[in-house]
């Protein structure tokens, strides 16, 4: 079979053993590889509502047809896992080598479960698969745990770990490899509950290519146009340059979602920091747009920085401070701390002390001296890191006080950098996301800053191009490619077919992709009502509703959104409380039965 | 080779929203880079006196290698920059320039034919802070003033001032063109500067009288982030801009794919991709690239 090994690794850490299960082409076809095969394995490989840290809770790492070809950008996997920040489905995406030396070690997808008795490492080659304890890695960074592997068992290994937070269960601890995350949700908590330290992996078994002039053709175009105006602002000032211009707009949240524009936000933006600070561009592997940013913090080390970073750790909390930022965000990566629900629960936190909810007072907006060791008190779950570990929700039910309605989060996820009642789609779509509040699966923002709608109104009218780009959002993330390519394809569907074709030599066509990604976000449904999803879920904190207290000025209509959210479900196909009934003929058609 | 030369940086007016002061443009690199480029090869020794902060320590590794930079003192407005600047290098000074540190305002081109005008006549380019700004290219020719003793320097429109041998001289203006306009066009706001553009052709003074505003890579390379224009409808207002940084033209797509690359924001609410939505008098055009994931 192209493109495909038609087969994932089943590992069990508690016996060490390893076993190839097929994949049917039915499966492949219909779900593609990545977030798709991803979640129908999730489904597959768990019964029911189940503990998101027990031993047999699986953890999935999903690779794709594009993922080793020779389409550029496509160095990527997905980590999925249920969320125990969440207890709902968590999809993350994960960037560069491992991702490539994954598929090439002779699987579709890892399928993770049980526990080591001590911290270990999982060895995966073609050849198959080892643990070996390994204690002397406990407590190191991700990137110390990187290095030192490196220098045991050789370079070729491509290396994915946690920090200290994943080891010490906090809930919100991450995975990384080579410096980037699969950053959501508790990738590395559920890790970290395996006692699994690292997953390293080698290749040596690359898949094959249909039509290896068919795709060189489609390289070729997609090359072009992923060095044009299509890409022109990642390859430049990277998601750093939408801080100033949100703020402009007035989308850049601050002081916990409650904040205006500010002058004050030049002190964290591209355009101050491509001046004060040498600023230098990365790339993921096989990537050509090179949105990554480093930028030399205060110790003259070089920090990955990016949007949601000077976001969550700057204008989120009133400091803007471009050091202070680089110093917590390089912190957060050391710790393996999801930089996004740290930044969104100290606001939280400081809304609370301000408030007289908790009595922490150097926990106070622009207190940037207080940072460094709230960052490192959560990690340690030492002093008051421990209530901040909770994250926001957990934090908001400790809290009490009405609390609930300024936790700035949907499901236990805290929200990324985009106001949600000044660009309403996207609004409804961090409500109802699967994940949470999650631009990245929503790609709201798009349709809200199009021109096309009002973005301060919700109406039903939107909400088919709403589902449209969360299923365009879907397909990327199962094919794989990155997102920041997307507008470098002329057809989505077109050429997404042409390269599926190219590789796997299967007979896609659009109408297949289509019905694939309805499919994708049926079964993400059906794990989240296994897991308990009701739906009073899929909301908004009451701070985002107009006449809500605290509540913007142009807060959102809680009729309009009602209204919307039921047309979502429509589209969606599931009935007027979102819930899909998962009848016998379903679970078939969605190979599941 | 000549003495010891100056270049003193004066503060200036810090833009809106924060945009800090910059070099002046000119052409391709700042004003700033092109003197000392140009000057430091026929002085002994070259210093420039910026006020903290004005210069970053990336811009002098790249620009001002083999400059001495020092800090200018807290000053005072108007002439005094030259004065307060030009009592630290002391008698033994050659030349002095003072610069406007920011001024979003100027264009290229009209440095560019300044500076061709100036070099050959003077040992340095000699603006003062606080007075008139010459827009117009024009030939500076030497001058003295008799019994100069004060301790400010004498403020006056079209006249310049150039620190030498311990001793002010100032420039007489004259405009290079004949015919042209013989006196002084100030540049101190945005409406001066409008009326600047309308009269050299950069955009038509009966249109409404505008800012757009730039951010990210173009505000990154083109030094400006706020542009007061005349334009009465969102393509206008891009056409000037190409006009006024030609160099933009290699990060701007063709006027016809704007849209689908950028978006527009009139006032910072509404966003549209209508390249022929109407201005009105006092709008804010917000540029912003049509990528905006996080």
């Amino acid at each position: 079979m192209h493109g495909y090994h038609a087969s994932y690794r089943l590992i069990d850490l508690a016996d060490g053993s390893c076993r190839e299960v097929p994949l049917e082409p039915a499966v492949l076809q219909n779900y593609i590889g990545g977030v798709g095969l991803g979640v129908w394995l999730l489904l597959k490989e768990s019964r029911g509502n189940y503990d998101a840290l027990a031993p047999e809770a699986p953890l999935v790492f999903a690779f794709a047809p594009l993922v080793g070809s020779a389409l550029n950008t496509s160095a990527k996997a997905a980590v999925l896992s249920k969320s125990p920040l969440t207890h709902r489905l968590n999809d993350a995406m994960l960037s560069s080598g491992f991702a490539l030396a994954g598929k090439a070690s002779g699987a579709d997808a890892m399928v993770v479960k049980g526990a080591c008795r001590e911290w270990s490492t999982l060895f995966v080659e073609p050849s198959g698969t080892t643990i070996r304890a390994t204690p002397e890695l406990e407590g190191l960074s991700a990137a110390e745990t990187e290095t030192r592997l490196h220098e045991e068992w050789g370079e070729e290994w491509n290396v994915i770990s946690i920090g200290p937070a994943g080891e010490n269960g906090i809930p919100f601890a991450l995975m990384s490899h080579d410096g980037r995350h699969a950053g959501r949700g508790g990738t590395g908590t559920v890790m970290g509950a395996k006692k699994l330290k690292a997953v390293a992996v080698k290749g040596g078994r690359p898949t094959t290519v249909a039509d290896s002039s068919a795709l060189a053709e489609i390289q070729a175009r997609l090359q072009k146009n992923s060095l044009g105006a299509a890409t022109e602002k990642y390859r430049t000032t990277g998601t750093l340059g939408n801080l100033l211009v949100f703020n402009r707009l007035n989308i850049l949240p601050t002081l916990n979602f409650r904040g205006k524009r500010t002058e004050e936000a030049q002190g964290l933006s591209a355009e101050h920091l491509f001046r004060e600070k040498k600023v230098h561009r990365a790339t993921c592997a096989d990537c050509m747009i090179g949105c990554e940013k480093r930028v030399t913090g205060p110790d003259g080390k070089p920090v990955r920085m990016e949007y949601e970073n000077i976001f969550a750790l700057g204008s989120l909390l009133g400091i803007w401070d471009a050091d202070v930022v680089l110093e917590a965000s390089q912190l957060c990566d050391r710790l393996g701390l999801d930089t996004i629900t740290m930044g969104g629960t100290l606001a939280f936190a400081m809304e609370c002390v301000e408030r007289g909810l908790l009595d922490l007072p150097d926990l106070r907006f622009g207190n940037g001296a207080i940072l460094l060791d709230a960052i490192r008190k959560t990690a340690a779950r030492e002093d008051y890191g421990e209530l901040l570990a909770l994250g926001s929700r957990a934090l908001a039910q400790r809290v009490g006080g009405g609390s609930e309605a300024f936790a700035a989060q949907v499901k236990g996820l805290e929200m990324p950098g985009y106001h949600p009642a000044r660009l309403q789609t996207l609004g409804l779509g961090f409500a109802v996301g699967s994940r949470g509040a999650d631009h990245n699966k929503s790609g709201a923002y798009d349709l809200d800053l199009s021109g096309r709608v009002d973005r301060f109104r919700l109406d039903e009218e939107r909400i088919a191009e709403m589902v449209e780009i969360e299923n365009q959002a879907a397909i990327i993330d199962s094919l794989i490619l990155c997102k920041f390519v997307r507008r470098a394809l002329t057809d989505f569907y077109g050429d997404s077919v042409e390269m599926l074709r190219a590789i796997t030599g299967f007979d896609f066509d659009q109408e297949g992709l289509r019905t694939a990604a309805e499919k994708i976000h049926h079964l993400k449904k059906i794990f989240n009502q296994r897991q308990g999803w009701r739906m009073e879920e899929d909301t908004l904190p009451a701070r985002f509703f107009a006449g809500g207290e605290g509540a913007d000025a142009e807060g959102i209509d809680p009729a309009e959104f009602a209204a919307a959210r039921k047309s979502y479900y429509d589209y969606r196909g599931w009935d007027a409380r979102g819930e899909l009934r998962s009848d016998a003929r379903l679970l078939q058609r969605l190979d599941l039965a | 080779m000549t003495r010891r030369g100056a270049i003193i940086l004066s503060e200036g007016n810090r833009g809106a929203e924060g945009a800090p002061p910059l070099p002046w443009r000119f052409g391709e690199q700042d004003l700033l880079a092109r003197l000392v480029a140009e000057i430091r090869p026929v002085l002994a020794e070259m210093v420039v006196l910026a006020p903290a902060g004005a210069l970053s320590p990336l811009y002098c590794r790249r620009f001002l290698e083999g400059v001495a930079v020092h800090p200018l003192p807290e000053q005072a407005g108007g002439g005094a920059a030259l004065w307060e600047g030009a009592g630290h290098l002391g008698e033994d000074c050659g030349s002095v320039a003072v610069m406007r540190a920011d001024l979003p305002y100027l264009t290229a081109g009209f440095l560019e034919e300044m500076f061709a005008a100036l070099t050959p006549e003077v040992e340095g380019v000699g603006l003062a802070e606080g007075s008139r700004r010459m827009l117009l290219p024009a030939v500076y020719r030497r001058g003295r003033l008799s019994g100069l003793e004060t301790r400010q320097p004498p403020l006056g429109a079209g006249s310049e001032w150039l620190w030498e041998g311990g001793r002010m001289t100032f420039l007489q203006a004259e405009p290079l063109q004949p015919g042209g306009p013989t006196a002084a066009t100030p540049l101190d706001n945005a409406e001066e500067y409008r009326r600047a553009l309308a009269h050299f052709g950069f955009c038509d003074s009966g249109h409404p009288a505008m800012t757009l505003e730039l951010y990210g890579n173009l505000r990154i390379k083109t030094g400006c982030a706020l542009l007061p224009l005349h334009a009465e409808r969102i393509e206008t207002a891009f056409a000037a801009l190409r006009r006024i940084f030609p160099e933009a033209e290699r990060f701007l797509p063709e006027v016809s794919d704007m849209g689908e690359h950028f978006r527009f924001s009139v006032n910072g609410r509404t966003v549209t991709t209508d390249l022929a939505h109407p201005l009105s008098e006092g709008d804010h055009l917000i540029l912003f690239s049509a990528s905006v994931g996080g």
